[in-house]
Order: C-alpha cells, then sequence, then structure tokens
C-alpha cells in the first residue's frame, strides 16, 4: 500500500485524531477533517484514494449528502462508510450511491485496514483499466494526445 | 335486509292485484244493470199482473246491489288489513336492522354519494365523541385530520370505484380534537342489480385497542389478558426508543476509547516502552480495557439491533426447518447437561413469509432459556401446529418455572436472573420485539415447580 492516500471524516475530534495517529503510524498517508464541508473543500485540491466517512454528523452536512458532492469531485475515490449500528439503513443507501463498503463503529483496526486494502485494490484495477483503456485509444488514434494535451492545459 | 325487502315487494304486488279488481267494478254494475233490464224486458212481454213485475224487478235490483255492496266491503276490509299487516312488519324490520347498528359494539359509519351521514351508531360516537347531528353538521371530512384529509378521502373515493379497500390504518380527529388511529375498513353497498353505488359503510376500529375484528369474541373473553399484553406493548414500545438512543449515545464514546487503547497498543510496540518494567501490566490492562469494550459494543448492537431500527427480511421460510436447525445448535450443550430436547413436529404447516435468521435466534433464545432453566436433567418439548390463521409453536421445559410475581418482568431487556455476564437480558426481550413485528405474540404459561411454556403465535403470511 505504498502511495496510499486517505481522508478521513469524522466530528468526533477525539476519534478523528486517534484514528489519524494510528493510520500514520502504518505509513498511510492520512488527512483528517472534521466535516463533510471541509472534506469536499480538501478533496477538490488533492486527490485521495480511499475517504473513510462518518454517516452520521449532526449539526453539519450529512455523510450521504457528502458521499453524493464527494462522488462528483473525485469520482475515483473509493468511500467507506463508518456508521453507528442504527444508520445501517443509511449505509446501504450509501453503497446504492456508490460507497465502497461500511463499517460499524467502534472499529478494529485490523478490520478497517483489511477494507482499506480491498478498496486501494478495487480503484487500482479500475485506474489500470482507465490508464489501459486510454493507451488502446491513443494507439487507435493518434491524434488525441493533442487533443488530450489541450484539455490539460485548459 | 333480504327479508325486508321481500316483504315490500309482497306489499307492492298486493296492492296492484286490489287495483285489477277494482278496475273489474264497472263491469259488474254494467252487467248487474244489464240483468235487470232483461228482467224488466220479460215481465213485460209476458204482459201478466203489473205487481208481480214489480215485485221480480225490485228483487232482481236488491240482489245486484247487495251483492255488489258486499263484494265491495270485503275487499275494501281485507285490503287495509293486509296492508296494516305488511306495514307492521316493514317498520318492525326496519327498526330491528336499527338497533342492530345502533346498539353492535363496533363503530359503524355510513354516508351516500354525496357524503350525507345515513347513520353513526352508538359506538362509533363513543369512540370518536362525534354524533350523528355534529357530524351531519360539520360534514364527513371533518372526520380526518386536516393534514391527513386528502389522503383519507382519496382512499375513500377509490374504495367508490369498486376497489375494495381493506382495512387500511387511518388517522380521524375525534370530537375532542385528539387524533385516533382507526383500522378503517369501508365496504360499498350498491342497488340490487349492482348498477349504482348507494352508500359507503366503513368498519372503524380503534387500532390501539389492537383488536383484529375476527378474533373479536375471542378478545371479548380475555379482555384481562389483552390489557396486560397492551400495557406490555406500549412498555415495550417506550423502552425500545430510549434503549435506541441510549445505545447510540454510549456507541460513540465506546469507539473514541477504543481508538484510543488502540493507539496505546501501537505505542507499546515502540522498543524502548518494551523495556519498560510495567510492559506487561500495561499490555494486560489494555487488553482488559479492550475485552470490556468489545463486550458493551456487542451488548449495544444487539440492543440497536432490535429497538425497531432494523427492519426484518421477509422470506418463504419453513418453520419446523427453523426449528430443527436452532435444536441442531444446541443439541450438543443439552446432551451435555442430559437433557432431552423432544419434538413434535406438524407436518403440515404452509410455508409462510418470515425472517428466517430472527426466527431461528428467537427459537435459538427459547431453547437454551429452557437449558438454563432446566440445568441439569430434564426435558424440553417443542411443539407445533396449524391453527389458521396462526401457526403455533411451544416450546415447554420441566424446570423450576417461573415465579409470578417475575412473570411480568421477564420480557423487560436487561432483566436477567442469570449470573452477572452469563446473560445480558436482551434475549426475551429481543424475542418479543421481533414477533411482534411479525404481527404475532408470545405468551407463556409457568407455575413455579411446574416449569415454564412458551408459545408463540405468528400469523401465517403467504406474500
Amino acid at each position: 500500500m505504498d502511495d496510499f492516500r486517505a481522508l478521513v471524516v469524522d466530528d468526533e475530534e477525539d476519534f478523528l485524531e486517534t484514528l489519524v495517529k494510528r493510520l500514520h503510524k502504518r505509513n498511510i498517508d492520512t488527512t483528517g477533517v472534521a466535516s463533510g464541508e471541509q472534506a469536499l473543500e480538501i478533496m477538490k485540491k488533492k486527490l485521495f484514494d480511499v475517504v473513510i466517512l462518518d454517516v452520521k454528523m449532526p449539526g453539519g452536512m450529512d455523510g450521504i449528502e457528502a458521499l453524493r458532492e464527494m462522488k462528483k469531485i473525485q469520482p475515483l475515490a473509493e468511500v467507506l462508510l463508518l456508521t453507528g449500528h442504527a444508520s445501517v439503513e443509511t449505509s446501504i443507501e450509501g453503497m446504492k450511491l456508490g460507497a465502497f463498503d461500511y463499517l460499524l463503529k467502534p472499529i478494529k483496526l485490523e478490520e478497517l485496514l483489511v477494507k482499506l486494502a480491498q478498496a486501494f485494490e478495487k480503484k487500482d484495477v479500475h485506474d489500470q483499466k482507465i490508464r489501459s483503456a486510454r493507451i488502446k485509444e491513443l494507439v487507435r488514434f493518434p491524434g488525441r494526445v493533442l487533443q488530450q494535451e489541450k484539455e490539460e492545459k485548459a | 335486509m333480504a327479508e325486508l325487502a321481500s316483504s315490500s315487494k309482497a306489499a307492492f304486488q298486493w296492492r296492484s292485484k286490489g287495483q285489477q279488481v277494482l278496475r273489474y267494478v264497472p263491469v259488474v254494475i254494467a252487467f248487474a244493470l244489464c240483468s235487470n233490464a232483461a228482467a224488466i224486458l220479460y215481465a213485460v212481454s209476458q204482459d201478466k199482473g203489473l205487481s208481480l213485475h214489480v215485485l221480480v224487478i225490485l228483487m232482481a235490483l236488491a240482489t245486484t246491489t247487495s251483492i255488489l255492496l258486499i263484494f265491495f266491503l270485503f275487499w275494501s276490509r281485507s285490503e287495509g288489513r293486509e296492508a296494516e299487516t305488511r306495514i307492521k312488519v316493514l317498520t318492525d324490520a326496519k327498526n330491528y336492522l336499527q338497533r342492530v347498528i345502533r346498539d353492535v359494539k363496533i363503530p359503524l359509519i355510513g354516508w351516500d354519494t354525496t357524503r350525507n351521514i345515513i347513520f353513526l351508531n352508538q359506538a362509533f360516537e363513543k369512540m370518536s365523541g362525534w354524533t350523528e347531528e355534529a357530524l351531519s353538521e360539520e360534514g364527513v371530512e371533518s372526520l380526518f385530520p386536516e393534514e391527513d384529509r386528502y389522503h383519507s378521502l382519496r382512499a375513500i373515493e377509490e374504495t367508490a370505484m369498486n376497489e375494495y379497500w381493506e382495512k387500511d390504518p387511518v388517522a380521524i380527529l375525534g370530537r375532542d380534537n385528539q387524533i385516533r388511529p382507526v383500522w378503517w375498513n369501508m365496504t360499498d353497498i350498491h342497488t340490487e342489480d349492482g348498477s349504482s353505488l348507494i352508500a359507503n359503510i366503513a368498519v372503524a376500529q380503534d387500532i390501539r385497542s389492537q383488536i383484529p375484528l375476527c378474533n373479536l369474541e375471542e378478545a371479548t373473553i380475555n379482555t384481562g389478558e389483552l390489557n396486560a399484553q397492551l400495557i406490555l406493548a406500549d412498555k415495550m414500545a417506550a423502552l425500545g426508543k430510549m434503549a435506541a438512543g441510549i445505545g447510540h449515545e454510549i456507541n460513540n464514546p465506546l469507539a473514541v476509547i477504543f481508538e484510543i487503547t488502540g493507539w496505546m497498543k501501537d505505542l507499546l510496540l515502540e522498543e524502548d516502552l518494551q523495556k519498560s518494567n510495567n510492559f506487561e501490566e500495561y499490555s494486560a490492562s489494555i487488553a482488559k480495557i479492550d475485552e470490556h469494550i468489545i463486550r458493551a459494543r456487542t451488548v449495544v448492537h444487539n440492543m440497536l439491533a432490535y429497538a425497531g431500527r432494523l427492519e426484518p427480511r421477509p422470506d418463504k421460510a419453513d418453520i419446523n426447518e427453523i426449528i430443527n436447525r436452532a435444536i441442531g445448535v444446541l443439541e450438543n450443550y443439552a446432551r451435555i447437561n442430559n437433557i432431552e430436547i423432544s419434538v413434535d413436529l406438524s407436518p403440515d404447516l404452509p410455508s409462510t413469509n418470515v425472517d428466517q435468521q430472527y426466527l431461528e435466534q428467537v427459537f435459538f433464545c427459547f431453547i437454551s432459556n429452557a437449558i438454563d432453566a432446566i440445568e441439569k436433567d430434564g426435558l424440553i418439548k417443542i411443539k407445533t401446529r396449524l391453527m389458521v390463521p396462526n401457526i403455533v409453536i411451544s416450546i415447554r421445559d420441566d424446570g423450576p418455572g417461573i415465579p409470578v410475581e417475575e412473570q411480568g418482568k421477564i420480557f423487560d431487556p436487561f432483566y436477567t436472573t442469570k449470573v452477572t455476564g452469563k446473560g445480558t437480558g436482551l434475549g426475551l426481550w429481543v424475542n418479543y420485539t421481533i414477533i411482534r413485528k411479525m404481527g404475532g405474540n408470545i405468551t407463556l404459561q409457568s407455575k413455579p415447580g411446574e416449569g415454564a411454556t412458551f408459545t408463540v403465535n405468528i400469523p401465517i403470511q403467504s406474500s
């Protein structure tokens, strides 16, 4: 899991801080934010592989809403939902919106790491597929390189 | 109703028969006059004494007139008497029907196609506080709370369009402005040939009485038991809500603690800390904290799962098979304690729509409780029976039984007689919640020293 970037979104500051520390210790480049709004803000500037998102964050943007917006900003980032038991239905709703999986709080770190690895793998496979599709496209229509460069500049 | 219809029909037919007879009266008179004239002509042509002629003519006239008079008297009299009895039959039938509607203990209301109240019986009045006059004045619409009015009335219109609307929960607004949830069962009454709608008749049963109409008789017999069940249902709902609230509030701090002990474990892996004298102590303490967080987490999750937050996922299931599965898991545990589990499963149970996992959990809990109650050497009898519309399952143990004063508490969450750590006191509560959700119920018969029998009623659901 080299070069692995994770974003943790949870309004429980103590939880957030500790989880970020623990993931850091396992060499995962982790950023922590305390609200859905902050998460969207940072996702506009930085690419993430996996987002760990608390479903229930009273007071601000709720998890499902945040998820919907995240998928617009970074459609390829995998999202893992964290939930108390009571919001399992919400989490299922979230999976329909493209979340990768959900975990019940309190989470066991081992489980989280396994899910993270799976999510990363899925994303990686996905990335590779896109890459190979691009290569195929370029082989077939080499002229598109120029077009792509133009797009990137814009 | 049929009697009423037939008697009115007979009365109608009779009256028209009388009219037909009256039509022949002029003919009879004409005939009499003709016969008189003939008698006079005959007397004149014979040229006998005039007095005899006059006598014959007068006699003929008198006879005819009296015959006619008697004839008329007879008919008019009997017509009057017959009509009177017919009318009496009709009024009796009408009064009888009105009394039935008024006095029956089921809240009934009926209105016609223009929403004019036809009747509203005493039970309805008692349930809603509305009298017939008051509701006629305010209009049927005011029976429904403003926010539901549209839905409720639309549903009623649908009924009028011939869609049979079977038992729908509808909120109605009492005269005292209290909202009452009722089972609303609407039927439309059509003319005999079915061509046009005459009225909508509704049965409105207060949901809180929880008595399905078909079981009304049985339920009134067991009013005491029913009241107890109602109180229990209320208590369970309140406790469930509270449990969900508490569970959620506790879960979050638990998650934080768990994360922090995790962090401490991470730190303990560092070399300089491992050299510390108390390393073993720290490590063991953290492991203990973790163990107890997991324990608390299990309780909270179980509690939240059944506090009405997780919906069961019904599926076609064979109840006997589910029971056998639950027994299979516990067989060993029973054998170790020298407890025999005997089964008497009815082979003709229909498959029904239930959440198999939940139901297995229910039976597992009952059987393991029975084993725990017996402790050693005993017998558990499990029986299934089809009693339409229910499937009835009974689980009987010959353990020490449950004292009467404890019987009301056994379904409470966290109520347990087991030693701390052996039981959470959630099992029977969860069972109760699950079975209620399936629309069934659980009853207990037990006397100290005579064991305990739990009986589960599950309504058969075909789709």
